[in-house]
């Protein structure tokens, strides 16, 4: 409980040592990107079965590292059957993130998350070496579906996970290993390295849980155009990134996690790029911004 | 006239002079059904769809594979592959079943083997050796096929292990490839193409981004021809067994 305590007062006084406030302080972000599922079921007479959701979002950043998000499951195409007919919400959450010293960056999460899930949740990231971090993520959560009517339970999920990164800067290559405790009480491990080009991360991945054994696959992360945006006070745009996951195995039930923000990825990692830069974030940026007055003193 | 076309083909062609040696029915580089030592460029991704004709699917005797009501047929084949590091390229195919569901009353293509390739170069050629990549196909969950009691039938339709030597000689200015190699093959379907596998390719000077193919699989003789267009575009065309047409088109691109 102390703990809880402390980590409030801390987000809400920051101290000297946490980072600075990125620029965009007050902006709201409007984006719509394309939720894109298909699966291989034998005995249906059809190749794949597919879900495709429009998932527009949007974001308020507050200042001070503070953010709120929120992005709708809109479907289009829905050959999954009832449970993913309606709209519903993907992700509605309030967030922070701080910087503890110069090494400990930390994301505090409270809201809806994936994975009819809701709850609090916090992401750390120690930065040991420039090549060496290690990733702790800790969530307490409660089953939400709003799928068919609203279904919840309580909130006394205990998930956690932790584990080494490893970042090759000559290469632009990432390795990481974390195990724990996932979302339906399995425990397991899971592997994955991924080699990151301009605008393009390929890896490919390993588990093993406890519920369904092992599982492996391959995952591509595709930011999206434009790369030079303008800051405006609000901003519409595609989504930042399309994820692609395949895997071998069919069930989806093991090593099963939630995102507490709407573009989460493994490219761009759990935090802004500028708080205590490690990995990716030293790669040239993808988004390149100019500031809309500056653009217009220019012209 | 027709010297006319030829030339204005032939100079469109030089004009997008890029070099993609593809195995195109499962993306990644090689000959037409043989791999070579050849590696794609470090950052490349190829999406590829392939018609396979029913000669150059595998399949035994007994009905097992790519077989329908006892009859081998053509198939398709879709592909993603990439080039993460000059060292490595891995690769995923699915390729279409016929079977008949259900209460069909026609047969369709409805099912999909799918399986995972992977090739590591780690000799690059040199001015006086080969490369040499050490690759397969296939080849995950081999226990599955190689387990007492399925007789080499287990699953992995695909599944083949490799190793294969490439050098190229430039003689004025003419590529001239040639590979060496080894296919073990771990299933039954495809054990015809075991064995010592040899090819080689040849890259005209003035169309250097078409590439005249010649390969022995071990059981058949095959001859081909690729060609990269507007950097992006890649087009094979082979004849199985120097008789039964194969293709495939693909996209390219260069992550970097």
């Amino acid at each position: 409980m102390k703990i809880y305590i402390l980590l409030i007062v801390a987000m809400l006084f920051p101290p000297a040592l946490m980072s600075q406030d990125i620029s965009r302080s007050g902006e709201v972000d409007i984006f719509m990107g394309i939720d894109f599922n298909y699966r291989d079921i034998y005995f249906n007479k059809r190749n794949f079965d597919v879900l495709i959701n429009l998932t527009p979002g949007v974001r308020w950043n507050i200042g001070r590292r503070w953010d709120v998000a929120a992005q709708l499951y809109v479907p289009v195409i829905n050959q999954f059957g009832n449970k993913y007919k309606n709209v519903r919400i993907r992700v509605a959450s309030l967030s922070k993130q701080l910087a503890i010293g110069s090494r400990w960056k930390m994301k505090i999460s409270g809201g809806i998350f994936t994975a009819d899930s809701y709850g609090i949740d916090i992401k750390n990231m120690i930065v040991i070496k420039p090549w060496l971090a290690v990733t702790a993520q800790i969530g307490l959560t409660g089953y939400l579906s709003m799928a068919s009517g609203w279904k919840m339970s309580t909130m006394k999920k205990l998930t956690f996970m932790a584990g080494p990164e490893f970042y090759l800067a000559r290469w632009n290559t990432q390795f990481s290993l974390r195990g724990g405790r996932y979302l339906f009480n399995d425990y397991g491990v899971e592997c994955e390295a991924y080699r990151h080009f301009k605008h393009v991360s390929v890896g490919v991945y390993a588990t093993y849980s406890t519920l369904d054994d092992k599982n492996a696959g391959f995952k591509v992360i595709v930011m999206l155009p434009p790369y030079k945006r303008v800051h405006r006070r609000v901003n519409f745009r595609p989504a930042s990134n399309f994820r692609f996951t395949y895997r071998s195995q069919a069930s989806y039930d093991g090593i099963r996690k939630y995102v507490t923000d709407p573009e989460e990825n493994e490219r761009s990692g759990w935090f802004d790029r500028d708080l205590i830069p490690w990995g990716t974030d030293l790669m040239e940026a993808d988004f390149k911004y100019k500031d809309k007055v500056k653009k217009e003193e220019e012209k | 006239m027709k010297t006319g076309v030829l030339f204005c083909i032939l100079s469109f062609l030089t004009l997008c002079a890029v070099e993609c040696p593809a195995q195109l029915y499962t993306g990644m580089s090689g000959l037409v059904k043989n791999p070579s030592a050849d590696m794609n460029d470090e950052g490349d991704a190829v999406i590829a769809g392939y018609f396979l004709n029913k000669h150059f699917t595998p399949g035994d005797a007994t009905g097992s594979g790519f077989n329908y009501a006892g009859e081998k047929y053509d198939t398709y084949s879709f592909s993603l592959a990439l080039t993460p590091f000059w060292w490595l390229e891995l690769g995923y195919t699915f390729t279409l079943f016929k079977v008949l569901e259900d209460g069909a009353e026609k047969p369709s293509y409805s099912r999909k083997d799918r399986y995972m390739s992977i090739k590591l170069n780690p000799l690059r050629e040199g001015k006086y050796y080969p490369a040499i990549a050490v690759g397969a196909n296939d080849f995950l969950d081999s226990s599955v096929r190689t387990s007492p009691g399925t007789n080499g039938r287990g699953s992995g339709f695909f599944a083949n292990y490799y190793i294969v030597a490439t050098k190229h000689f430039i003689p004025k200015g003419q590529d001239i490839g040639v590979s060496l190699g080894y296919r073990y093959v771990p299933v039954v379907y495809g054990k015809k193409w075991q064995g010592v596998i040899a090819g080689a390719t040849w890259r005209p000077k003035w169309v250097s981004n078409l590439r005249l193919i010649g390969e022995w699989t071990a059981n058949e003789f095959n001859l081909g021809v690729d060609c990269l267009l507007w950097k992006h575009l890649f087009l094979q065309f082979a004849m199985i067994g120097c008789k039964y047409p194969t293709g495939g088109i693909a996209y390219k691109v260069n992550l970097f």
